[in-house]
């Protein structure tokens, strides 16, 4: 063994502990950069409520990996459906989507975040956590799971706090109505949730 | 000599990514996942008790609990909360033997003595202002879990509501193994026992309301949120602090 084979074995080490590190670097970055968007447009004094609505929303579509989501929370009702029952719901899923995690945000006017956790996860991502501090209230602690789409930048695949993740609940929740009343029932369902939601925000 | 410490040196950074992948593994096998795929085999049953529960909640429960709201100023309802937890705290030491939690057994024994006569009788959590923090709470159903017990089919107990099989049993040995079970009579055992689903449903009001809201089937989601959080309980047990959870990721 001489100087030369034990740089270079020094240098694959050296490399193979970064590339693990620029991943969380990069995806705590992508969290960021996400939560100063979300910030600067809550607190923009210049946006009604309604352009606030439309900004966000259109932030969360580019952000979240909807499609996944959409065909995780079906679980096995996705195999069993018709084409177009798949389109109807997909269509339906995502302005729900949308609609219901947005509308809940324009109620914060301040608030500020710190990325405090990156952990790395199960399917090749990362587990970005973040403290979100309200004025006059108690922080929420969120954790998002972040995974670089091939051919596309980070996009966000859940949302878990205190442990309870969105997706995992949702597809649980899912799987009942769709046993229980089919899959019509629920795309019937989201179309409705999602008016009740847009009635919020006006 | 030079072959020695370059021999050495490599062995140590293969040990070193070893560990690291060990450690993940580790944590991979021995992590209680929640499977989202329902597997609730008394769900009629549940189901019905769940009914139940919502009944005897929207009659009784859920008024009384604005009532509180009413009648208890905040700092209050604190302060109730300090006792509450005081009063847990030698089941908490307990399970916190078991679980080789030797820091946590030490907080839970610490507080419990300043709070319970500094604190009088638990309502002021003078320990906090000492430094010595709140403490993870334990149960004997989480116990089970780091055992290696899994949790077996999904619970929907009268009035104390969700649970699963591990989680019941919990219940009845922390029942038993709490010293003021003894020391209580059965009117003060009551009273605590009226106390603390008052106080909790207080504090989980605004989560159940979001779930009223925006489930299309809160039987369901109720259920999976619950098998979640003591998955977590029992994943969590040894309480990780967010420096090292920081290396371990390294």
């Amino acid at each position: 063994m001489n100087i030369k084979s034990f740089a270079a074995l020094f240098l694959a080490t050296f490399i193979s502990i970064s590339a693990h590190a620029d991943d969380k670097d990069a995806a705590s970055k992508f969290v960021n950069e996400i939560g100063k968007q979300a910030v600067s447009i809550l607190g923009d004094s210049d946006k009604s409520k309604e352009e606030k609505t439309t900004a966000l929303e259109a932030m969360f579509e580019n952000t979240v990996d909807i499609e996944w989501i959409g065909k995780f929370v079906l679980g096995r009702g996705w195999k069993n459906a018709t084409d177009a029952q798949k389109s109807s719901y997909m269509a339906n899923y995502r302005t729900f989507l949308i609609k219901h995690y947005t509308a809940n945000l324009t109620e914060f006017s301040s608030v500020d975040f710190k990325i405090t956790r990156i952990v790395p996860e199960d399917n090749g991502g990362n587990v970005v956590t973040m403290k979100i501090e309200r004025p006059n209230q108690e922080d929420i602690v969120v954790d998002y799971t972040i995974r670089k789409k091939p051919n596309d930048g980070f996009k966000v695949y859940d949302i878990t706090i205190e442990g309870v993740s969105m997706i995992t609940t949702q597809r649980s929740e899912f799987a009942s109505v769709v046993e229980q009343n089919g899959i019509d029932y629920l795309i019937t369902q989201l179309a409705e949730r999602s008016k009740k939601e847009e009635k919020r925000i006006k | 000599m030079n072959k020695f410490l370059i021999s050495g040196i490599i062995i140590l950074s293969l040990l070193t990514q070893t560990a690291c992948a060990t450690k993940d593994a580790e944590v991979k096998n021995n992590k209680e996942i929640v499977s989202s795929d329902n597997n609730d085999p008394l769900e009629k049953l549940n189901r019905g008790i769940f009914a139940f529960n919502e009944l005897l909640d929207g009659l009784i429960v859920k008024p009384m609990v604005h009532i509180y709201r009413g009648l208890v100023p905040e700092p209050a309802q604190h302060s109730v909360k300090n006792v509450i937890n005081n009063l847990d705290a030698p089941v908490v030491f307990l399970n916190s033997i078991l679980q080789a939690d030797v820091n946590n057994a030490g907080r839970t024994a610490s507080r419990f003595a300043i709070n319970s006569t500094l604190g009088v009788a638990g309502i002021f959590d003078v320990a906090s202002e000492f430094g010595i923090t709140k403490e993870r709470d334990k149960d004997f159903g989480q116990t089970l879990g780091v055992y290696g017990i899994t949790a077996g089919p999904y619970l929907m107990l009268p009035i104390i509501g969700p649970s699963d099989f591990r989680d019941g049993i919990g219940l009845g040995v922390d029942t038993l193994s709490d010293p003021f079970t003894y020391i209580f009579t059965q009117g003060e055992s009551t009273a605590r026992f009226s106390v603390t689903v008052l106080s909790l449903r207080n504090d989980r009001l605004s989560l159940t309301d979001n779930v009223y809201e925006n489930s299309l089937d809160p039987y369901a989601s109720f259920r999976s949120i619950y098998l979640q959080h003591r998955a977590k309980s029992v994943n969590d047990y040894l309480g990780k602090d967010e420096s090292s959870e920081k290396d371990a990721g390294k």
